[in-house]
């Protein structure tokens, strides 16, 4: 083409910047010069992917790939909306294949519900297995869990780590060398099973407290405690008292539940005591809510030493001296009692006044009382006249708060009326000594406003968590285990888990058979190094068998090493308080579910499971029938299979069986759901992972007791003088009257709020600072902690969001956000230590002291030092016990006179494995292991863990100090427990009635009455 | 001017350049079309003879286009900010031109389709001049000209704007490169128009009619609330501007105000809130102000280099309009506490 036959397209670049137009024609001509490569098309036409590639078939056996999908859309309360497959398309899901891209990649997936394992919320998970490789490509939320709504936080996703993490433990495996040296032998899961149920049997025939299930996080329930009823034994060991006693004996004395349930979205005020919006009890769901109320309006109180997410989200952060939090809830209530603001009404038909009039005055401590003629306006003066000395300028003095924050946290109380949503759990509960009472006095503001069980108030667990019965009980077991609650401790929540090595130490017992399940008691109990001495000792724990998807510090020192399941390998049933209402979620083995959904048969779980991970519901089935093969103890008939045919053999009962008789009798509703959609309960559980049993359920405690009577004729409800109504005048009391009509009430003797307890009377603890809502000093107060002598506050327990205690060093998502648990320390006292940023401290504890780094910041109290508590994990070796960048190689050597040492020989680091990412590990700091330093401080009452330690001193690190190194003497341990223990009042001296504890009291697994009498010999007597 | 070629070479030629742009905007960058940017004199590359990190490049390309700056001309022309908004106008521009792309995984707004269509259009025209053809060819010119007005002139200044403020704070080597290849677009699109409108005797090309009834909130309004601002601070039809995640982490950086983090309505909320609860708002809105001030001075230059005032203009009148209420939101302390009322009060 010729230059005259074109139309006028010459360049011409008037106004153009002239060197832009040079640019441009130099351009031109070097396009000219490109290969025609540079002319194929930029976008692909329809018979292309947008990579331009023919699209694929990997993965796509039909039509209909491409198909426009309506999702299922959830619009959040603050305006976001997400995404969802809808269910109806969960069993034939298509996306792109992410890692292909650009190339369009479809995969196949079939959908899989289950509920995540990596904290206690029971939040629901979405698996996506592929249909073609059955290999888990992820996991994302399910939007019809009631409790999560389809949103998680970064735990559950991290989940897909945890299956694929390249150092778990695949198979079964058993000790070949001495206790702790390190060396395994591989074994089938039928010789694990043979050898250890041997082991139970004879333990069971000799006694009924050899055998101990020692568990860290359920993550179920009833199942597990239902096998353990059946074989007879008091076996069950809880972990409560390191984490929730305190809170727990406080709701317990006032209620007869042990947990709030706040109703956060519905709340005018919100009252944390915690980090709780970021890190709570029950984070996700209740992180949720508490967003949804802010959005609403509520106001957000935080009580927090430490200026965390939650307190920076606050409309009013109280940094309270840790062990004050008592006496400024106190300080709101009397802010309330004089201006005669709170629900009189409530407090009148509710609250045992009657019997504080009747029975207080008198006791040690109580001051006169005006008791008058024992009307509840004398009630209401005693109140008056017991709490003015809480005024707003003794709770200033004594948290360290301004007192405007006091006041203006008060007039959010006092405006919030019943819709006050309060929480307290870890925190200053389990932190100090007396911290049941702080539990205590927060829920005494909500009977002081009227707020207990309201719409926006505060309910008890058991009135929005729902579990389900089991097809067939065993009944009670008749048993009582000296080492699990022993007499000096008769009020507490619940078994004595972290003092066990001490117990065994003073001669108390020993252990036939010790499972350790999702638990590292070595690691996260105080004081490891007497864990350390326990787990060694042969003669006194004689079998340790270590159930754990992945390697942990105790694990190492056990006889058996068993692989189970993570959240998408196992069955679990779970429901808890996240809100008010009910629901249960079904834990699945997505990977099974997958074959079977496909067709496969698969007789037992690890079968479908990476390598022979297993699950502990099938494994339980399996080592009782072993325990129990003839069926001559009792014990194995628990565990028959319903639907042999007469006639036939007995076999063992399979999952499908189990939870197909529990979701068609035992949860109301869930059939005529699952008939709704032309399934059976089972499958409707399967295909949803979920099921709401009660969507709202307010002030449960009003509920007439006649209407729940309907069809007991000839058991005509008869009261009591004091008001409690029985069937037929006989048994446990079933209602109290209110106003003359029988309603159900509290699970408290009274079955009213127990603001006075006679419990705590009755038991020995006697002073009005005791059986009232009160204050009572803490180890840790101002008082206990010398300033001046360079002695600090070490807060050892802060949670962070992304980490589940040790459980989440197989989770590189997680890794890669927290791996470090520096010591925060105001600049302050860093500028009195001469410390900066990143430089090491040594912390000296009653014990012992650890070295670690320090992060100076003004987000923690003068006087304070903090640290997580989820870090500074450990392996002995190399290339086995735990995985290298999320654990540090360690030596523990010792003096042989109690003196324990580790040292930290490498930190993290990268390493080589099937997973490029383990290369890529770019962080050495992997924290520091502080709780082998903490003396054990069982509070005398609940039993709990005061978590809080004295430093004894906190000094620059020397020259042979390296970072992560600890050093502990385990005889100061034992001088640290004896003073503790000395607290106690034994049930010995103080029973009321020659039981051990009271009978109306919880335990996880409750005896029959008979067990509950007093030892012949008490230990120590 | 010699080195030009000739008038069916040069639509070749822009169609190849508009092809490489629109495939570094669509995919990022790989061995090949690193190879053509050599081949063109290392056009866009700060040194051609080194090997890049395509990993590198890719990360950034995905922060860049994905989390910083859309290159959608619904998210700048539309009053609902939004993606996709301008599909049905530009598809209507592809189907006039006989362009049929696959749009599984991206908006026909999206900037890299547009010029995708600019290289099939100039590619055709090269064609038809090359077969003699004048009246198609002119044709082809003037649907050009309608389809970089519309998809690429129209928004391509204020997303450049925004791309120099974003890689002025963030030097990384990869922000810059893809930075330098809106920059580069907007030279050989605005060069491209200009020669259009001389040849076809064209008008040149105007600004988004959109921005012209857009309106900043009344500030004494009732129901004026922190949101309502929110609104329209994100919206560049309204304030004249995209306002980046980096543009907001700077505001709450300059003044140590929280913003938490989410998407960029709920951190220039977090911040606005803030700065109302802590009395930090007038310097904020200054800020903002300065902000507005240094994009309309970017504008300006662009606008003088290539020529697009018209099209320019309404983007600088949304500027000023800009400025003027930020200042009187600045000066309003009584509108603050009403506007943060609002904002604790039930959610919209």
């Amino acid at each position: 083409m010729s230059a005259s036959n074109s139309p006028k397209y010459d360049a011409k670049t008037e106004g153009i910047y002239p060197t832009v137009a040079r640019k441009i024609g130099k351009l031109l001509a070097a396009a000219l010069r490109l290969d025609r490569k540079a002319d194929e098309p930029v976008i692909a036409t329809d018979e292309t992917n947008a990579g331009g590639q023919a699209l694929p078939t990997y993965g796509v056996g039909g039509d209909g790939v491409d198909a426009p999908v309506d999702m299922t859309e959830v619009r959040h309360p603050d305006g976001r909306m997400t995404r969802y497959p809808p269910p109806e398309r969960w069993e034939d899901w298509v996306e792109w294949d992410s890692k292909a891209w650009p190339r369009k990649v479809p995969r196949r997936y079939t959908l899989v519900p289950t509920i995540c394992f990596n904290c206690e919320s029971g939040c629901g998970l979405l698996a996506y297995v592929d249909k073609t490789t059955y290999e888990i490509r992820k996991f994302e939320g399910n939007p019809s869990h009631p409790g999560s709504r389809g949103r998680n936080c970064a735990k559950g996703p991290a989940t897909h780590n945890q299956i694929y993490d390249p150092e778990r433990i695949l198979y079964p495996l058993e000790r070949v060398g001495a206790r702790g040296e390190g060396k395994w032998k591989r074994v089938s899961w039928e010789e694990a099973l043979e050898d250890i149920a041997a082991k139970m049997r004879a333990s069971r025939q000799r006694r009924r407290d050899g055998i101990m299930y020692h568990v860290g996080r359920p993550g179920e329930d009833h199942y597990t405690n239902r096998c353990i009823t059946a074989w007879g034994v008091d076996g069950h060991n809880s972990h409560t008292n390191i984490c929730s006693a305190g809170a727990r004996a406080g709701y317990s004395f006032w209620t007869g539940s042990d947990r709030p349930s706040p109703d956060h979205a519905e709340a005018r005020t919100i009252l944390l005591i915690s980090s709780h919006l970021e890190t709570g009890h029950y984070f996700n769901p209740h992180a949720q809510r508490i967003i949804e109320g802010k959005k609403k309006g509520a106001k957000i109180i935080t009580f927090d030493p430490r200026l965390s997410n939650t307190a920076s989200r606050s409309d009013v952060w109280l940094p309270t001296w840790p062990g004050s939090e008592a006496t400024v809830l106190l300080a709101i209530a009397n802010h309330l009692i004089q201006r005669k603001t709170y629900d009189r009404e409530f407090l009148r038909r509710w609250v045992n006044w009657a019997a504080f009039l009747a029975e207080a005055p008198g006791l040690p401590n109580m001051p006169e009382l005006p008791t008058g003629t024992g009307s509840f306006e004398d009630f209401e003066a005693c109140l008056a006249s017991l709490y003015a000395e809480f005024t707003f300028e003794r709770a200033a003095v004594e948290s360290q708060v301004p007192i405007e924050r006091i006041i203006e946290a008060a007039e959010h109380v006092e405006r919030a009326g019943s819709r006050l949503a309060t929480h307290t759990w870890r925190s200053a509960s389990i932190g100090n000594l007396g911290g049941w009472q702080v539990s205590r006095c927060l829920l005494f503001l909500n009977v002081l406003t009227g707020s207990v069980g309201t719409r926006g108030g505060t309910s008890m667990n058991s009135w929005n968590k729902f579990v389900p019965k089991p097809f067939a009980q065993p009944p009670a077991l008749d048993a009582w285990n000296e080492l699990h609650l022993p007499h000096e401790w008769p009020l507490a929540f619940f078994e004595m888990s972290f003092l066990l090595p001490h117990f065994l130490a003073e001669g108390r017992g020993d252990v036939d058979v010790y499972f350790t399940r999702v638990y590292n008691p070595m690691w996260i109990n105080p004081d490891g190094f007497m864990w350390l001495e326990a787990l060694r000792d042969e003669e006194k724990m004689k079998c340790h068998v270590a159930l754990t998807p992945t390697w942990n510090e105790s694990a190492w020192f056990a006889d058996y090493v068993l692989p189970m399941g993570h959240a998408g390998e196992r069955h679990d049933l779970m429901s808890q308080e996240t809100h008010a209402g009910q629901w249960i979620g079904f834990r699945q083995p997505v990977r099974r579910v997958a074959m079977e959904r496909a067709g496969k048969a698969v007789k037992f779980t690890h079968e479908a499971n990476p390598g022979e991970v297993w699950e502990e519901a099938e494994f339980w089935v399996e080592l009782s029938w072993r325990m129990d093969p003839e069926g001559d103890l009792g014990i194995r008939r628990w565990f028959e299979s319903p639907h042999v045919a007469e006639g036939e053999a007995p076999r063992p009962i399979t999952q499908d069986e189990y939870w197909a008789w529990v979701f068609e009798h035992s949860v109301p509703g869930l059939p005529e759901a699952a008939a709704a959609e032309g399934l059976s309960a089972l499958a409707y559980m399967r295909k949803y992972g979920c099921f709401e049993v009660v969507r709202e359920n307010y002030v449960p405690y009003e509920a007439e007791v006649v209407a729940e009577l309907k069809g007991e004729e000839g058991k005509p409800l008869v009261p009591d003088e004091a008001g409690l109504v029985r069937r037929g005048g006989e048994g446990s009391p079933v209602g109290v009257l209110i106003d003359g009509v029988p309603r159900v009430g509290f699970e408290t003797p009274s079955r009213k709020l127990e603001f006075f307890s006679p419990t705590m009377r009755d038991w020995g603890w006697r002073e009005r600072e005791y059986v009232l809502p009160w204050t009572l000093e803490s180890h840790v107060s101002p008082a206990n902690i010398d300033r001046q002598r360079g002695e600090m506050l070490l807060l050892p327990n802060f949670r962070l969001p992304t980490l589940i205690h040790t459980r989440s060093a197989n989770a590189k998502w997680l890794y890669e956000i927290s791996h470090a648990n520096p010591v925060w320390m105001h600049p302050s006292d860093a500028a009195r230590i001469g410390v900066s940023r990143g430089e090491l401290v040594k912390v000296e504890t009653e014990i012992g002291y650890f070295v670690d780094k320090v992060y100076v910041t003004e987000g923690i109290k003068p006087g304070i030092i903090a640290m997580s508590h989820h870090l500074g994990r450990w392996r002995l070796a190399d290339d086995m016990g735990g995985n290298p960048g999320m654990t540090a190689k360690a030596s523990l050597s010792e003096d042989g006179e109690g003196g324990h040492r580790l040292n930290i020989l490498e930190h993290g680091r990268a390493w080589s494995s099937f997973d490029p990412d383990t290369s890529r590990i770019w962080w050495k700091d992997v924290g520091v292991h502080q709780n082998l330093t903490h003396g054990v401080h069982p509070d005398p009452v609940s039993g709990a863990h005061c978590w809080l330690q004295k430093a004894v001193s906190v000094t620059r690190a020397g020259p042979k100090d390296a970072h992560g190194d600890v050093w502990v003497d385990t005889r100061r341990s034992m001088a640290v427990y004896r003073q503790w223990r000395e607290l106690t009042r034994s049930a010995v001296d103080h029973s009321p009635d020659g039981t051990r504890r009271p009978y109306w009291l919880k335990r996880p697994l409750k005896p029959v009455k008979a067990a509950f009498a007093l030892p012949e010999e008490p230990w120590g007597r | 001017m010699s080195e030009l070629p000739s008038s069916a070479e040069a639509a070749l030629a822009r169609g190849r350049l508009y092809g490489v742009l629109a495939r570094l905007l669509l995919r990022g960058l790989d061995a090949d079309t690193l190879g053509q940017l050599r081949a063109l004199d290392g056009w866009l590359l700060e040194a051609p003879d080194s090997a890049p990190d395509l990993d590198e490049l890719a990360a950034a390309h995905h922060r860049v286009f994905q989390l910083e700056l859309h290159p959608y001309a619904g998210v700048f022309t539309s009053l609902e900010a939004r993606a996709g908004a301008r599909d049905a106008e530009l598809l209507a521009h592809f189907g006039r031109a006989g362009f049929r792309p696959r749009l599984d995984d991206v908006g026909a707004d999206h900037l890299g389709v547009a010029l995708a269509c600019a290289s099939f259009l100039s590619a055709a025209l090269g064609e038809a001049l090359e077969d003699g053809r004048p009246a198609v060819a002119a044709q082809l010119g003037r649907q050009l000209a309608a389809l970089l007005d519309e998809g690429v002139l129209a928004h391509l200044p204020a997303l450049v704007a925004a791309g120099e403020e974003l890689r002025a704070r963030d030097g990384a080597a990869g922000v810059a490169l893809w930075v330098r290849a809106l920059e580069a677009a907007l030279e050989l699109a605005a060069e491209h128009r200009h020669g259009l409108r001389l040849r076809l005797e064209l008008p040149p090309a105007r600004g988004p009619a959109s921005l012209a009834g857009a309106k900043p909130p009344a500030l004494d309004a009732p129901d004026t609330d922190l949101r309502a601002i929110v609104d329209y601070l994100l919206c560049p039809a309204r304030a004249g501007l995209l306002l980046t995640r980096t543009d907001i982490a700077g505001l709450g950086r300059r003044h140590d105000l929280p913003r938490g983090f989410g998407a960029r309505a709920t951190t220039l909320l977090n911040l606005l809130r803030a700065a109302a609860e802590f009395g930090a708002l007038a310097p904020v809105l200054d800020s903002l102000g300065e902000l507005a001030a240094r994009r309309r001075l970017t504008m300006v230059g662009w606008a003088e280099r290539l020529e697009l005032g018209r099209a320019i203009a309404p983007w600088l009148v949304a500027l000023d309009t800009l400025a003027v209420t930020a200042s009187a939101m600045g000066e309003g302390a009584s509108w603050a506490e009403h506007a943060l009322a609002l904002d604790e009060q039930a959610p919209r």
